[in-house]
């Protein structure tokens, strides 16, 4: 990273403001370094100029390039624990509600699995992990684009399941180059995906008011536009023509062209008893996570439409039966 | 009327005089002070806020657009004059991590690149 830019003082004008309400000639200026910036300054200038660049979408609201995602179970875990660790120091300093202060803080303390002291879980993973990667996952990948305080925490959550997406993106080609070792990567899959199960208890601490308020400025990114989600989804088995030519897989061309260009699925191959079994467990602990994902959306949108351009809830309830494994006419 | 008077202390530094307040509304000549400080050659920018009244959020921005063009010029940026309570603006809004902040001119002045 180029470490005159003075990344502090933009980050923190970006998060005093919202991205959605900085001031044009800061973007402008933003915009004319990115012009002459070394590869990683423009990856974060970017991140930082995506409303401005009429490219804001999901991957560029939670940062995605900025992230170390698709590593080992070791690398995700560090990452989840950075970024719940993240947002409870935000939640003990600037909270706003004492009684949901303490309720994140016992949620997160669960996730972290780090003794029942917030203040000392958070000092512990900041000692731990305290390499330039991780400090730049602290300093650099939040720009909510309101002063809505919860959405902090929406953010992070949302990277927490990227980065688990992409983590089981990995076993599950895994899985698919080497049938022999299918059973073992994807219960990997699995216990990843029951890793982040207690993390829909902290995202369902937020106030539907504060959702519905930092909404209106998150037009045009949505979770359907998730590209490991869809990564996932679409290495499990390939999706319907319908599905493909449907805008949640329009928003990612990249995995839409993967599919197009004939990727692999774990449906295609034969499996043996104990991969079929893991499949069988992957498919419960997916459906799952559709459906509390379903349930908040219910919480948190009712009968509003999504953001991205989706129907929302309905949406939400369709998809979420989707047979997982099964073949591309089936689906 | 926010005035920001331009002087030459020296080859490769510029200090910009600030008077009266530095809010939105000041961007044009703020601006305009920063052009005509930047000249060839000219490597440090010195802001003095010895004649500062009043700045705002919109003032904070206009610091931050500042320091991203001073940095796309490979300037450092350095300030002088600012009170108790906008040291701890500086130290809240991170600007004091990119603007060295010295008690007076000849401290900043002789931080300067040469």
């Amino acid at each position: 990273m180029d470490t005159d830019f003075p990344f502090d003082a933009v980050v923190a004008e970006f998060q005093r403001v919202g991205k959605h309400f900085v001031r044009p000639a800061i973007l402008a200026a933003l915009a004319a370094e990115r012009e002459t910036a070394s590869p990683e300054l423009a990856t974060f200038l970017d991140f930082t100029l995506d409303k401005y660049d009429g490219r804001y979408d999901n991957p560029s609201y939670i940062a995605v390039d900025l992230l170390p995602l698709g590593g080992t179970r070791e690398q995700l875990d560090r990452l989840v624990a950075i970024l719940v660790a993240d947002v409870l120091r935000r939640e003990l300093t600037h909270g706003d509600d004492e009684r949901l202060v303490a309720k994140r803080c016992r949620l997160g303390l669960r996730v972290l699995g780090r003794g029942d002291d917030p203040l000392a879980a958070c000092a512990a993973v900041e000692r731990e992990f305290d390499d330039a990667e991780a400090e730049r996952v602290r300093r650099l990948t939040v720009l909510p684009v309101s002063l809505v305080h919860d959405e902090y925490m929406f953010i992070r959550m949302l990277q927490c399941y990227e980065a688990t997406f992409a983590f089981i993106a990995v076993k599950l080609r895994e899985a698919i180059d080497a049938p022999d070792c299918a059973a073992e990567a994807i219960g990997e899959a699995e216990q990843a995906m029951l890793a982040a199960r207690p993390l829909w208890s902290m995202v369902a601490t937020m106030r539907a008011a504060h959702f519905l308020e930092f909404r209106e400025f998150t037009d045009g990114a949505s979770a359907i536009q998730s590209r490991n989600y869809k990564l996932v989804e679409s290495l499990c088995a390939r999706p319907s023509e319908a599905r493909l030519d449907s805008p949640a897989y329009r928003s990612v061309p990249e995995v839409r062209e993967r599919v197009l260009a004939g990727q692999a699925s774990l449906a295609d191959i034969e499996h043996d008893a104990a991969a079929r079994a893991a499949m069988e467990r992957f498919e419960s602990a997916l459906a799952h996570w559709r459906n509390s994902h379903y349930k908040l959306a219910v919480k948190m949108l009712g009968e509003r439409r999504g953001t991205g351009d989706t129907e929302g809830v309905p949406y939400l309830n369709r998809v979420r039966s989707l047979p997982v494994f099964a073949s591309a006419d089936a689906a | 009327m926010p005035e920001f008077a331009v002087r030459e202390p020296s080859a490769h530094a510029r200090v910009i005089d600030i008077t009266g307040d530095i809010t939105a509304a000041s961007e044009d000549q703020l601006m305009d002070a920063y052009t005509r400080a930047s000249g060839d050659g000219v490597r440090s920018i010195v802001l003095n806020f010895g004649g500062l009244d009043y700045m705002n959020s919109g003032g904070i921005g206009l610091l931050v657009t500042l320091l991203v063009r001073a940095h796309r010029k490979g300037q450092q940026m350095l300030a002088f004059g600012l009170s108790d309570h906008y040291r701890q603006i500086f130290e809240l809004t991170r600007l004091d991590e990119a603007v060295g902040i010295h008690a007076d001119e000849p401290e900043a002045l002789a931080q300067t690149f040469s």
